[in-house]
């Protein structure tokens, strides 16, 4: 049965149920309290949300969505809650969080995207040619480039260098350059995509 | 005298005296502000079907260090005010973990020219992410990074393009402007005569690019 707005009416009973009414009003707006403007606030906002704290979602871990809904959710990975999206008409569901990420301006970073798929940028300076970069967290990577810059060229320099990624296995590759060996020397910038 | 327009109580009924003719009307507005605020962002308690399902979620903007409470097994998202930017949702992971901010800036659709084809995205964490193509000028040098609002450089990817395989240009980075940084300095590879970078004897190849980028 759904819920109806209009009652009690003047024409009901005598009120018998003190305690237990007063007590689903106060549950309800205590309740409603969490994640939303509370019932008793502005009543342009009330009803919105504050924040979203999204539980693991217990059964079924996918929810059903027709071809109207699409659901955002929480499922544990490994024990670890992922935010999940799972399209209409119960499409693939697609991970849209990763555990971590480390974004600071240092030399080293990552973020992700949905997927989840990993995604590493920095930069070395000073690189050297067979230079082994071990990325982390590890994973697979799918993707990796390597692009010199910043060259500074010893006088007579007649050649420019390029670099390239090699070795590509697990969370590893190498970095070839033809740096010349006249005391060329350049930083690397890297770019790649883990699975 | 103004009149405050009636609020959701608590404290309905008042006590355990009253009649319904006392306490039916203080019950309707109860129900009736249950209702019409369950409706928001709801499909309402009216509803045949669904009801309890979100139809849209508006995030109503959280003071900086509100102290987000995210237990083990919950993740919260919630929307803060980011400086130089507007209201942002954020992620907080289980047991109070790692915070951070989800969105970035606004997305819009950069001014091409002939040389560039732009356009950016975000990734989770504060970071830009420049892409399009470049497309061989003589003049032309400059990859254009707008909207400047880059601090950090992060990583940049450079595929030349075309029926001709080219080595990636070469690449320095020009000093910020106002503290941003506005773009990046190509130079076609091949061999060079000795002397400063710029300007470039060569035209640059066509290039997919993609450079990611602090801000």
């Amino acid at each position: 049965m759904s819920f109806n707005p209009n009652i009690p009416t003047t024409a009901d009973k005598i009120l018998q149920s003190f305690g237990q009414l007063r007590a689903n009003f106060r549950a309800i707006s205590n309740s409603f309290a969490d994640n939303h403007i509370p019932l008793n606030q502005n009543d342009t906002i009330a009803g919105r949300h504050s924040v979203l704290t999204m539980r693991v979602k217990s059964s079924p871990v996918d929810p059903v969505t027709n071809n109207t809904q699409i659901a955002i959710y929480n499922k544990l990975i490994s024990t670890i809650p992922e935010l999940f999206f799972r399209p209409s008409s119960n499409g693939t569901p697609i991970q849209l969080t990763y555990p971590s990420l480390k974004t600071d301006s240092s030399a080293t970073q990552y973020s992700f995207v949905a997927g989840p798929f990993i995604i590493y940028g920095g930069i070395i300076p000073n690189v050297g040619t067979g230079l082994n970069v071990n990325l982390s967290p590890g994973t697979n990577l799918r993707s990796v480039d390597v692009v010199l810059a910043n060259f500074k060229f010893p006088p007579g320099t007649a050649s420019i260098p390029v670099a390239s990624a090699t070795n590509i296995s697990g969370n590893s590759f190498d970095i070839v350059t033809f740096l010349q060996p006249d005391g060329s020397q350049a930083d690397a910038y890297y770019f790649a995509m883990g699975q | 005298m103004s009149i405050q327009p009636p609020t959701y109580n608590s404290n309905v009924p008042q006590n355990p005296q009253e009649t319904l003719d006392d306490s039916g009307r203080e019950f309707q507005i109860n129900f009736s502000k249950l209702n019409d605020n369950f409706s928001k962002n709801h499909v309402p308690l009216t509803s045949s079907s669904i009801q309890g399902n979100h139809t849209i979620i508006e995030l109503v903007e959280q003071p900086p260090n509100s102290g987000i409470q995210t237990d083990l097994g919950e993740i919260s998202i919630y929307a803060q005010n980011v400086i130089d930017q507007t209201d942002q949702i954020f992620l907080e992971y289980q047991g109070n973990g790692q915070e951070f901010q989800y969105t970035n800036y606004q997305l819009y659709k950069p001014e091409n020219n002939d040389f560039q084809e732009k356009y950016f995205t975000f990734l989770p964490g504060r970071i830009l992410l420049y892409f399009g193509v470049i497309r061989p000028t003589k003049d032309a040098h400059l990859l254009d990074l707008s909207p400047y609002i880059s601090r950090n450089i992060m990583s940049i990817s450079l595929c030349p393009v075309g029926i001709t395989p080219f080595l990636k240009p070469n690449i320095s980075i020009p000093e910020k402007q106002n503290g941003f940084y506005h773009g990046i300095t190509l130079e076609a590879s091949f061999s060079r005569s000795p002397g400063p970078i710029t300007p470039p004897n060569r035209t640059i190849p066509s290039c997919f690019y993609m450079v990611m980028a602090n801000v």
